[in-house]
């Protein structure tokens, strides 16, 4: 009995223990959540702030009046058109965030639904706690980033002359601030939503699995990615090729043909969301074939298609980054080799172009930021979940100098896949958009798409990098501990 | 404390021969000042090579710990561990890694497989660690992978196998490359009793015919008794030392585990 007395002891303060430890990771994690929910507020904030106080401004500094539509439809377009790219970024990067906060919680949730929570009750609790966090975070990072904005927006027109924006030019963009903000927070509390589906899909019993892999659990039923697209995924392929041909037909004759085209690129956006395991999965695949090595990249190679939904959406991180700085360098490259061939005498549309690459450089590099804390935020996170298996390597002969090489490997594999898959679609992307705005104005059916390769390899370069730091300093975490100690705490 | 006068014989100078695993001294504490636990707590012990041995005690009498320092996985707060001649604290942490990989097998105490590969690649996993390709021995691993009952599942993944599956799973990853000594941690707790005892008489005759030193903690007296010895520990330290005759039953065991304040 009293045997029995004293295992029981230890045993619940094995567990009390060990949900001290979840409770800590969750800690993190739920941090880093917050800085990806309060970024997309500062960005969608900035987004918003910095066209508000260009337009009618600006129209002063294109001085070629008489082109497309004027400065004033194109600032528009712009908006949305950054607004979009950086709400689906925010919300790729945030959802990414809440996976992974519910990979760390998902036994402790599955205890409560064993002990009688349903899931809809527990799914509830858990919006509610994150929304909790999300409302202030996102009010705060909003204000801090429209303030900001004012003296930078006055600095950039007063490089052209133009008269400066007071406080009460920043007051009037607040409507159109407090819209942006509900719209990103729409997006979070569907970001909470989906990074919680799989761990809430699981069923109580995970809480009887003594030593499942936590991270595992938000891999989702996707293994190896061989599941058949979804019917919507299907259908957002459908109305993207549709729209998007039918914006590249109505483009030789208005500029306004970039509406639909944003239909077309959103509904590819969301496509490539929906398919974002299977994409992933596949890129890495090959990229193992391709690199021939056995050992560490197989192993690698096998973790990251394992737990594809959350490799995808690390990937989906630096792709996005990728993506928005090619797609805005394709696009002003192509649209200055256009201006520079065919209207070399008309000032204003370069003079449009230039105000154009520098108001979308402005946001894109906020946007561009977003993207970065994902991919450090998933890799690192990523890897402080796997602790426990890496561990088991270590305890199964693994020598840290192997483990360095295989989280290496699993990061390179990881970046060498998203950043070929952000160039192509940032090639894409950036031919389409300057292909709508500038085909009828320049008079081309078809632009020739130019490809900056300096700036594109800068990109590349940077994302790659970025992704080593971030599997440097888990790696050395990792490593830390003996390798019973590092299994036993996981 | 028990100070060993076989210890104090070769302190100083080589092990005799057949001594394949010794601690001396090993203390491991957790934690600092008045919190501190000493789940080790100087202990002496030597093994001799082929020798069958259950670790047996009350929870936290540091079973566990002392099992994960003489299988050089964690490191004691002070003391040494010796597999034959060498001092596992003397070696860098790729050479303790390799030496473990090489002359080591383990089965912990939870189902410690790798949920993205199939079972046949759990077992091989050591191989693709870097352990030396020459070390395979096909037949042996088919024959353990028989007399464990797991032919037919080699292509499944962990999360398609029970608890009692996926244990004898790395049973069979820590004997396949026939180690020198085999640790195991409550090896039998998640089997049922015929399965269990296949295993432990697996173990067994590993240790007489094939001179693996075999170490296992277990709660099971059954189990226990049939070790060649069993080592009862209370508090971290060594209570009883039995040397188990044939006769030994597991009644009698219990009855010598009570009385040596094993059962608190």
């Amino acid at each position: 009995m009293t045997a029995e007395a004293s295992t029981s002891e230890a045993s619940t303060s094995e567990a009390s223990t060990s949900e001290a430890s979840t409770g800590e990771g969750n800690a993190g994690g739920r941090r880093t959540a917050g800085w990806c929910v309060a970024l997309g507020a500062a960005n969608t904030t900035f987004i918003l702030v910095v066209t508000g106080l260009l337009e009618g401004r600006l129209e002063r500094v294109f001085t070629g009046g008489g082109v497309g539509p004027g400065a004033f439809a194109v600032l528009t377009l712009l908006r949305v058109t950054f607004l979009i790219i950086a709400l689906v970024v925010s919300t790729v990067v945030t959802t990414n965030a809440y996976g992974i906060v519910a990979a760390g919680q998902a036994r402790l949730i599955a205890l409560r639904r064993l002990l009688g929570a349903p899931a809809s009750a527990e799914r509830r609790r858990l919006v509610r706690q994150a929304m909790r966090q999300a409302v202030p975070l996102s009010l705060l990072a909003a204000v801090v980033s429209g303030l900001a904005c004012l003296p930078m927006v006055n600095a950039l027109l007063a490089s052209s002359h133009t008269p400066g924006a007071s406080l009460g030019d920043l007051a009037g963009t607040v409507p159109a601030v407090a819209v942006g903000l509900a719209v990103h927070l729409a997006c979070v509390r569907w970001a909470v939503t989906r990074g919680y589906a799989p761990v809430l899909a699981q069923g109580p019993v995970v809480a009887l699995r003594v030593a499942d892999d936590p991270g595992h659990l938000s891999a989702g039923h996707g293994e190896d990615g061989r599941r058949p697209a979804s019917r919507w995924v299907r259908i957002c392929v459908g109305i993207a090729a549709g729209t998007g041909a039918l914006a590249l037909a109505a483009a030789v004759v208005t500029p306004y043909a970039v509406l639909p085209g944003l239909v077309a690129g959103g509904f590819a956006a969301a496509a490539l969301l929906g398919s974002a395991d299977r994409v992933v999965s596949g890129l890495v695949r090959g990229l193992t074939r391709f690199a021939r090595a056995g050992g560490d990249l197989d192993i690698a190679g096998r973790r990251i298609r394992q737990n594809a939904l959350r490799s995808s959406r690390a990937a989906l991180a630096v792709a996005a980054g990728v993506c928005v700085v090619t797609m805005l360098a394709v696009a002003s490259a192509t649209a200055m080799s256009t201006a520079d061939g065919y209207f070399a005498a008309s000032a204003g549309l370069v003079s449009q172009i230039d105000g154009i690459v520098l108001a979308g450089g402005v946001m894109i590099s906020m946007t561009a930021l977003t993207s970065a804390l994902g991919v450090i935020t998933t890799i690192s996170h990523g890897l402080r979940l796997r602790h426990r298996e890496i561990a088991l390597l270590r305890v199964l002969g693994q020598t840290p100098r192997q483990t360095r090489r295989m989280i290496r490997a699993e990061a390179g594999l990881l970046s060498g896949g998203a950043v070929l898959l952000g160039l192509a679609l940032g090639v894409a992307y950036g031919w389409f958009g300057a292909q709508l705005l500038l085909s009828e104005a320049s008079h081309r059916p078809v632009l020739v798409p130019v490809i900056p390769v300096p700036v594109l390899l800068a990109a590349a370069a940077a994302a790659a990098a970025l992704t080593w730091l971030a599997s440097a300093w888990p790696a050395r975490q990792a490593l830390r501990r003996t390798p019973i100690r590092a299994y036993l705490d996981a | 404390m028990h100070p060993s006068p076989v210890f104090s014989a070769y302190r100083d100078g080589a092990p005799p021969p057949d001594v394949a695993l010794a601690a001396l001294g090993l203390t491991r504490t957790f934690g600092r000042g008045e919190g501190a636990v000493h789940a080790v707590a100087g202990l002496d012990l030597e093994l001799t090579a082929g020798s069958f041995t259950a670790v047996i005690g009350p929870s936290g009498s540091g079973k566990s710990t002392l099992l994960h320092l003489l299988a050089g996985l964690d490191e004691p707060t002070s003391g040494l561990v010796r597999l034959g001649r060498t001092e596992l604290n003397t070696l860098d942490e790729n050479a303790l890694t390799a030496l473990r990989r090489d002359q080591m097998g383990f089965v912990l105490q939870d189902f410690s497989l790798l949920p993205a590969l199939t079972v046949a690649e759990n077992i091989d996993l050591p191989f693709s660690l870097g352990l030396d390709p020459a070390r395979r021995d096909a037949r042996w691993r088919d024959h353990l992978i028989g007399a464990l009952g797991l032919a037919g599942l080699l292509g499944r993944r962990p999360g398609q196998l029970s608890g009692g599956q996926q244990q004898r799973v790395a049973v069979v990853r820590a004997l396949a490359h026939r180690p020198a000594v085999v640790f195991a941690d409550e090896p039998t707790g998640n089997l049922d009793l015929a399965t269990g005892r296949r295993l432990l008489s697996l173990l067994r005759g590993l240790a007489a015919e094939q001179r693996v030193t075999v170490v296992i903690v277990t709660h099971d007296v059954a189990a226990a008794a049939l070790a060649d010895r069993v080592i009862v520990l209370s508090d971290g330290i060594v209570a009883r030392d039995i040397a188990i005759a044939g006769t030994t039953s597991a009644e009698d065991l219990a009855a010598i585990v009570v009385a040596a304040g094993g059962d608190r």
